[in-house]
């Protein structure tokens, strides 16, 4: 079948909408909750964000894929100051006021989480042109939302637009607290996903990312008798089987490659032991004591002697 | 000065809490709340990260020429001691303890994220003694147990309730519940809420 590579239309589907990095990922919320109280700060840090997520994807995608995890997350966070401690020393030097707010938080751009998921996830392994397209995706989605929520922030909470007073003496101060940010978080979570469940019902499952409910479900399943074969998906199965450690790449890729079923259940966990010792002795003995409560037992080693 | 320490860590833990007050650190306090079987952990890092970081930047900005640079110079002295702090961290939990790869890689999230590197910042406006930064960092910790086990535990009581609308399961739910969370710490500390 052939590989075909997804357009920009779909990254930006992908990156923007169903897996926004604010409201399904849950990443970002502390530039977004604290600075997002005024349009023009929501504007200044989106166009910020969109510069740091873009040069360091690009520079992960050119120049990190050999490089050790632990030090690429240390590359991400001077990558970052590079942009923006010349910014920083622009504004001084102008003598131009920025907040007290934005002076706080802009420095902790380097350390957001968007970026380093997005450089961890997918430009490390990916060509340089395919990182620029999901950087800019993404950056459109953290965008849409800090502006979006700027706005709102600003008008509801200090009864001004693009600091203009508006008519009428209307202020909720209490939404320019952090707070204020995740209520209305929350109701443009709502929005997303009532539109991606009408628009784009294919892709409402992808919305739903929880390792702890995974587990749950599956454990569920497990108690309620049926057998170790159910139709979980690899996460599922991945989560079950390893836990926490489900999160770790290996497992994710291995176990979404190699669904379990009961044809080949042996074979994936004797390539994962190949693949990974510790691993994979740690799932076998999971599935043998998952199975061993069901009366049924699986030789791996047979299997692997074969 | 245990007394310093002692008060600004409960300060900074309960009545200010950095976490749920002034969002730093709140995507991981989030996604880590999400498994909680790797919360402790994960708190105990970011807790002795923003010690030593507090510890090292004191000093720095006390009795060196640091003290007297401006914000953008400030910042990468800030991420070097961090840096530092991450990769002596690396070293002795790889070589010495042996730890898994999930392990390295929550240690990674532990030390590059708002919270830790807002520590010294928050020290510096607050004028912080030697001590009062120490508890600071103590704090900082704290603060992130205090705010990840409230929301976990909140997800937990989420994901069972079937009355949820489908639009407002998931991403949601956990929003809208943090904000509640959120809201009781800014009462704690005494701000208007609705003029």
């Amino acid at each position: 079948m052939e590989n075909k590579k997804p357009s920009f239309g779909e990254y930006l589907m992908k990156g923007a909408v169903v897996r926004n990095p604010v409201l399904i990922q849950l990443a970002g919320i502390c530039t977004v909750a604290a600075v997002s109280s005024s349009l023009y700060s929501g504007l200044f840090f989106s166009a910020v964000f969109t510069a740091v997520t873009l040069l360091n994807c690009l520079f992960a995608s050119l120049f990190l894929k050999k490089v050790q995890r632990p030090v690429r997350v240390i590359f991400y966070l001077f990558v970052s100051l590079a942009v923006i401690c010349p910014l920083m020393y622009l504004f001084e030097v102008k003598g131009t006021g920025l907040g007290e707010t934005v002076r706080l938080y802009l420095p902790l751009l380097a350390v957001n989480s968007v970026t380093a998921v997005h450089c961890e996830q997918f430009a490390v392994k990916h060509p340089p042109l395919d990182s620029v397209k999901d950087a800019i995706s993404v950056s459109i989605g953290y965008s849409a939302v800090m502006i979006a929520l700027s706005l709102v922030r600003e008008v509801l909470g200090r009864g001004e637009l693009a600091g203009r007073k508006l008519p009428g003496n209307f202020a909720l101060p209490g939404l320019l607290m952090p707070f204020g940010s995740f209520v209305i978080l929350g109701f443009f979570a709502v929005g997303l996903k009532w539109y991606i469940s009408r628009y784009q019902p294919e892709m409402y499952e992808e919305t739903a990312v929880n390792i702890k409910t995974a587990r749950l479900n599956f454990r569920e399943k497990e108690e309620s008798g049926e057998a170790p074969e159910t139709e979980a998906s690899p996460e599922e199965q991945a989560a079950f089987l390893f836990g926490n450690e489900a999160e770790d790449e290996l497992f994710t890729e291995f176990w979404v490659e190699n669904p379990l079923n009961s044809e080949n259940i042996v074979e994936n966990i004797a390539a994962l032991t190949q693949k990974n010792e510790q691993f994979g002795n740690e799932a076998q003995e999971r599935m043998n004591e998952l199975l061993g409560r069901l009366d049924r037992n699986l030789d791996f080693d047979k299997k692997d002697d074969k | 000065m245990l007394g310093d320490l002692v008060i600004t860590a409960l300060y900074t833990a309960f009545f200010q809490n950095l976490v749920l007050s002034f969002a730093f650190g709140a995507s991981e306090a989030v996604r880590v709340s999400l498994k909680p079987r790797s919360l402790m952990i994960f708190a105990a890092m970011i807790s002795g990260f923003s010690v030593v970081t507090s510890a090292v930047c004191y000093p720095l900005e006390r009795f060196t020429p640091v003290g007297s640079f401006p914000d953008s110079l400030r910042v990468p002295v800030y991420a070097a001691v961090l840096a530092v702090t991450y990769f002596a961290a690396a070293f002795i939990f790889k070589k010495v303890l042996r730890a898994s790869s999930q392990i390295m890689t929550n240690l990674g999230i532990a030390a590059v994220n708002t919270l830790v590197l807002a520590v010294p910042f928050v020290n510096r406006r607050a004028a912080y003694s030697f001590a009062a930064c120490i508890g600071s960092g103590i704090g900082a910790g704290a603060a992130f147990v205090l705010a990840a086990v409230l929301i976990s535990k909140g997800v937990g009581k989420l994901s069972q309730n079937e009355d949820i609308p489908r639009v407002f399961k998931g991403t949601p739910a956990l929003f809208l519940y943090v904000s509640l969370i959120s809201l009781a710490f800014a009462c704690f500390a005494g701000n208007t809420v609705f003029a």
